[in-house]
């Protein structure tokens, strides 16, 4: 809740109804984010590098 | 030849009829600029209609034509492009309330090779704001209103490139561009009936087109024709030194018969008619393709991963919008306040999801490896009614696995073609995921399904005015 009411900085007329609204979105947001890593066969480990230049395989 | 016959032609039957001199571009121009102001506003599929530009273009079209100039395919042929696509014509809103004045004063990449190669621009197409990118929970997500289905009035076009699969199903225009985040053409190609492709990640600048996540966001054809989604792909395709992403390849259609695998589970939990129409299409893929096995989608958080992503460069694309406070101005109540939600997405959540990425998309890579194509329904169901939560509707059909977050985390392409009707006369569809670079075998295999088949060629039943509900 306390991330939500940070919003007002930007806009001081966000409701405590529109700051409800954002903190739920963000609780759901970090319950999916539980699920990135919830398997053991794709856990991360330290070694696991993310990938900072995307780019799709190039043809071979 | 009806004013209709034209209209709904796809791009190599109007290139045959303008070579032949049945119709200039001029005439083809301004019958698209009459259906335009005719049917756009009943379909909320335009934001501006840039009839100056237009006739400018078609009348040099047509004047070279006559000096025996024809710079290739697309000579000629009227088009429009989402308006995510900088133009220095008129504004590029985004879709948006907060953007809807905004220019620029260049022509985006796309937009300066299709006007290279002779194509007349006729209109910029509505959209979802921000290319849906703060999370819209209904149809009504554009300043220009819910985009509606030419099929049936009271249906979605799908989004996020809502105007552009109107414009192509409607015939408003010769064939559109459209862009793909995770699922904004192969949706509304879907939900309209038309062919949407999503070329590989980097084989289309994306110089002067709107960033809502640097790395998942590619611009693509939406036509009538697979032949013709490869026809523009060809122009529009090819390195950028204004987009460091984007990359020459070749476009070399295999010459033997094309390996499909069909997704595991593909139709659990889907309408009916999506699976009835699937299987058809199967049998029909049979007979000129090898259908070589079943491939199940490797299990893996693929909808957190591109989640998390889109979140969090979607906060940093629009963090002006959102440290403003002018998220507010936004249409859908979801979106007023998600850029709030997505701008406090942890750093160490999105290093997570790109970790996640490079084991998924290895994953994904060695599940395709060996096939040419994944085939699956593109949706469980058919799109959307306008005025109701898009979790509400048809939650008897969640559908089973889905192809669109992971081919869009891996940077592949896909195509997707109309294969048949559903409830309330609308249109099915099936979707290939290829190989990284593999555009051209996809459009060889809907090509030549649409040579078997007749899908593409039906004509939604247009309406003038929306009768009230």
């Amino acid at each position: 809740m306390a991330i939500a009411a940070s919003m007002r900085r930007f806009d001081p007329n966000l409701s405590d109804t529109d700051l409800d609204t954002i903190a739920h979105g963000i609780d759901d947001n970090r319950r999916a984010v539980v699920r990135l890593n919830a398997r053991k066969a794709t856990a991360l480990k330290n070694a696991d590098e993310p990938v900072t230049r995307f780019a799709a395989p190039r043809p071979r | 030849m009806t004013h209709d016959d034209l209209a709904f032609a796809d791009v190599v039957e109007l290139q045959r009829h303008l070579t032949a001199k049945r119709v200039s571009s001029v005439e083809l121009t301004e019958l698209y600029l009459g259906r335009l102001e005719t049917y756009g506003p009943v379909y909320n599929a335009v934001v501006t209609i840039l009839h100056d530009r237009a006739r400018r273009e078609a009348k040099r079209a047509d004047a070279e034509r006559a000096r025996g100039r024809v710079r290739g395919p697309l000579h000629g042929i009227p088009y429009g492009v989402k308006d995510l696509l900088a133009t220095p014509d008129a504004p590029t809103t985004w879709g948006a309330q907060p953007y809807r004045t905004q220019r620029f004063a260049f022509d985006a990449t796309v937009v300066k090779k299709l006007t290279a190669a002779g194509a007349v621009l006729l209109a910029k197409l509505a959209m979802v704001e921000l290319a849906g990118g703060f999370g819209y929970g209904d149809a009504d997500a554009s300043f220009t209103g819910p985009g509606r289905t030419p099929w049936n009035a009271k249906y979605w076009s799908g989004g996020s490139s809502s105007g552009s699969g109107i414009a192509v199903a409607a015939g408003l225009v010769g064939f559109a561009i459209g862009s793909e985040t995770s699922g904004s053409i192969l949706f509304p190609a879907t939900a309209c009936g038309i062919t949407g492709l999503r070329p590989t990640y980097g084989r289309v600048s994306r110089h002067g087109a709107m960033a809502l996540c640097w790395t998942l966001d590619k611009l693509g054809p939406m036509a009538r024709s697979a032949r013709d989604a490869e026809m523009v792909l060809a122009v529009i395709a090819g390195a950028d030194p204004n987009d460091p992403t984007a990359v020459d390849a070749p476009l070399d259609t295999p010459r033997r018969k094309l390996r499909i695998a069909v997704l595991k589970d593909a139709t659990k939990k889907s309408m009916p008619e999506v699976a009835a129409n699937f299987r058809a299409s199967l049998k029909a893929l049979a007979a000129f393709a090898d259908i070589a096995g079943e491939v199940a989608l490797p299990k893996g958080p693929w909808g957190p991963a591109v989640g998390t992503i889109v979140d969090a460069e979607g906060a940093a694309a629009f963090r002006d919008l959102v440290e403003s406070g002018k998220s507010r101005e936004l249409r859908n109540a979801d979106d007023k306040l998600g850029g709030y939600v997505a701008y406090a997405t942890p750093a160490v959540d999105y290093i997570d999801a790109l970790r996640q990425r490079a084991k998924l998309n290895a994953l994904l890579e060695k599940a395709i490896a060996g096939y040419d194509a994944i085939v699956s329904p593109t949706l469980p169901t058919v799109t959307y009614p306008v005025g109701i939560g898009f979790d509400k509707v048809y939650t008897k059909f969640p559908g089973g696995p889905s192809l669109i977050a992971p081919g869009n985390l891996a940077g592949l392409p896909a195509l997707a073609l109309p294969n048949g009707m559903g409830p309330n006369g609308l249109p099915t569809s099936l979707a290939f995921l290829g190989r990284a670079w593999g555009e051209a075998a996809l459009t060889a295999l809907g090509t030549r399904y649409q040579r078997e088949t007749a899908f593409h060629q039906q004509r939604p039943p247009l309406v003038k005015h929306l009768r009230a509900t």
